[in-house]
C-alpha cells in the first residue's frame, strides 16, 4: 500500500463519516482514526499508530457570542445544521443559541474550514465566550475538493 | 425597491387589515396569518401592522434593488438568498442585487416576506392591504406580477439601522396546540355561535366529532369543508347579518364554510361556531386536503389563548429591544 492509496482511502472514510478503520492484509496492519476521534484514542493509550484524516491543520475555535441554550438544529427542522466532518464557509450557520425564551441567535462560521468537533451538546446551557466548534482551517487541496463536491450536490 | 421575479395569482401586499368599513360592505382583508406578519415585523423593529408580502404561490423570487433588512416568517419554505439557505422565522441583511427564492413549503402554506420599514403602497381606507375582490389597495389592487417594483418605507432613515441576524421561536413551538396535529389533522378551537342551539344534539355532536377536509374550493375569502353532511333540520336561511373572519356557517348542503380574511361582510346561513382569533393562524397555514378537527372552548378560553399570543408578541418586542444598541432602541412606530 502506497501513500496515495492512503489518501484516497481517507477521503472515502471522511465522506462516509467513518471514524475508525482497521485493515490487516498482505503483512500490513493499518489502523486509521479520524481526527474527531483522535484525542480520545490518544487518551486511551492503546498504542495504535494514529493518522489524521486530513493534513493536520491549524485548529480554529468558534466562540459563543451570547449566553443561552445551544441548539444544533432549528426547532422546525429535524436535521442538524452541521455535523462533524462538514466543510463550512465564512458566514455559514453552524448552530443556534436560544438567548431568551423566544429569541435565537445564530452561531456563524468566522473562518472557512472543516468541522472537526462540536464542543457543546444540543440543549446545553452555554456562557458567552466558551468555544463551541473546532474547525480545521488549513487550506488544502483535499478541503477544496471536498467543498466543490458539496456544491455539486 | 424590490423587484418581483415571479408571477403568483395569490401573492399580495397585506397588512393586518382594513377595519371600520364593514358597515359599507368593505371586507377586512389583511394577512391570513396575522401572527406571522406581526412577529416578522417585530423581528425587524417595525410596527406590527407594517405591510409585507403574503406568498401562497411558489416558487416565488424577488431581487433587492437596494440594501435592506428582511425577515421571512409563516410557512417554512426553504428560503434561499443567492442560493444560500436561510433559516425560517429569521431576519437577515440583504445587499443590492441579491435574489431571495422561496420554495414549496415544507410546513404550512403561506409565507411572509417582510422588510425593515414596511412595503410602501398607497394607504386606501386606512390600510395597505390588497382587496382582491374589490380590486383596490396593495399594489394596484391586484396580486403581484413579474416585473413589479415595490418601494420600501423609511429605507434611508437613521432608524433603519437595526441589528438583525436574530430568529424567533415560531408559534408552533412557542404556542403549541393542546391537540396533536399529527397525520394532517389540524385542531382549531371554536366557540359556539348564535344558531348553535338550533342544531340538534346529534348535529352538534357530529360537528365536534367529525373530521372536516379542506376542499380545493377554498381561498382567502373562505374555506369550504367536506365531511359527513350535517342534518338539515336547523337550516333555514336567515336575514343577512354581519360576518367576521372565523365564522363557521352551515349552508343547506350541510358542509361547513369558514369565513377567512376576505370574508363577505354579511351572509344569511346559520352560524354554528366561530374559530377563535388565536387559532386563525393555524387555519391559515392548513393546506388544502388537510382535515380540521373542531375543539369546543368557552369565551374565557378564547380570551386566554389570545392573551398568550399577545404575551408572546410582547416578549419578542422586549427581548429584541434588549439586544439592540441604544441608538436604535426606539422602533419606528
Amino acid at each position: 500500500m502506497k501513500i496515495p492509496d492512503l489518501t484516497t482511502l481517507i477521503g472515502w472514510l471522511a465522506e462516509a463519516h467513518i471514524d475508525t478503520f482497521e485493515l490487516e492484509a498482505q503483512g500490513v496492519s493499518l489502523r486509521i482514526v479520524m481526527q474527531g476521534q483522535l484525542e480520545q484514542a490518544v487518551r486511551r493509550g492503546n498504542g495504535s499508530v494514529l493518522l489524521g484524516a486530513w493534513p493536520r491543520g491549524r485548529l480554529h475555535r468558534v466562540i459563543a457570542n451570547a449566553k443561552g441554550t445551544f441548539l444544533t438544529a432549528h426547532p422546525l427542522r429535524a436535521a442538524s445544521l452541521v455535523g462533524e466532518g462538514d466543510v463550512v464557509a465564512v458566514g455559514d450557520v453552524l448552530a443556534l443559541v436560544r438567548i431568551t425564551d423566544v429569541v435565537y441567535e445564530a452561531v456563524l462560521a468566522d473562518r472557512d474550514g472543516q468541522v472537526v468537533r462540536i464542543l457543546a451538546a444540543d440543549g446545553q446551557p452555554i456562557e458567552k465566550g466558551i468555544p463551541l466548534f473546532e474547525l480545521n482551517v488549513r487550506k488544502s487541496r483535499y478541503l477544496t475538493s471536498l467543498r466543490q463536491k458539496k456544491w455539486k450536490k | 425597491m424590490i423587484e418581483v421575479l415571479s408571477n403568483g395569482a395569490l401573492n399580495t401586499i397585506q397588512d393586518l387589515g382594513r377595519f371600520g368599513y364593514r358597515k359599507i360592505g368593505v371586507s377586512v382583508a389583511g394577512t391570513m396569518d396575522k401572527l406571522a406578519l406581526s412577529a416578522g415585523n417585530l423581528l425587524l423593529g417595525n410596527h406590527p401592522n407594517s405591510a409585507g408580502i403574503e406568498i401562497s404561490i411558489f416558487p416565488f423570487r424577488v431581487r433587492f434593488l437596494e440594501d435592506m433588512v428582511i425577515a421571512v416568517t409563516g410557512a417554512d419554505c426553504a428560503a434561499e438568498l443567492d442560493g444560500a439557505s436561510m433559516l425560517p422565522w429569521w431576519s437577515v441583511p440583504v445587499t443590492t442585487g441579491q435574489v431571495l427564492a422561496l420554495h414549496t413549503p415544507i410546513q404550512g402554506c403561506r409565507a411572509y416576506l417582510i422588510v425593515r420599514g414596511g412595503i410602501n403602497v398607497p394607504i386606501v381606507l386606512n390600510s395597505r392591504s390588497t382587496d382582491l375582490k374589490a380590486r383596490f389597495g396593495g399594489h394596484e389592487g391586484r396580486s403581484l406580477q413579474k416585473g413589479d417594483q415595490l418601494a420600501v418605507l423609511n429605507l434611508n432613515a437613521r432608524s433603519s439601522r437595526w441589528k438583525c441576524g436574530y430568529g424567533i421561536a415560531p408559534p408552533h413551538v412557542a404556542l403549541p396546540s393542546n391537540r396533536s396535529t399529527a397525520g394532517g389533522i389540524v385542531a382549531v378551537r371554536v366557540i359556539p355561535a348564535a344558531e348553535y342551539d338550533k342544531f340538534s344534539t346529534c348535529g352538534q355532536a357530529q360537528f365536534w366529532d367529525s373530521l372536516w377536509r379542506i376542499t380545493p374550493n377554498s381561498n382567502r375569502q373562505g374555506y369550504r369543508l367536506a365531511g359527513t353532511a350535517l342534518p338539515s333540520e336547523a337550516q333555514s336561511e336567515l336575514l343577512s347579518h354581519g360576518l367576521v373572519p372565523g365564522t363557521i356557517q352551515i349552508p343547506p348542503s350541510g358542509q361547513p364554510i369558514i369565513q377567512m380574511s376576505d370574508a363577505n361582510t354579511s351572509g344569511g346561513y346559520p352560524k354554528i361556531g366561530t374559530v377563535i382569533e388565536a387559532d386563525m393562524w393555524r387555519l391559515a397555514q392548513a393546506k388544502l386536503g388537510e382535515s380540521l378537527q373542531f375543539v369546543q372552548v368557552t369565551v374565557a378560553d378564547a380570551i386566554s389563548a389570545l392573551v398568550a399570543e399577545r404575551v408572546w408578541l410582547q416578549k419578542i418586542k422586549t427581548d429584541l429591544a434588549a439586544v439592540q444598541p441604544a441608538l436604535v432602541n426606539i422602533g419606528i412606530e
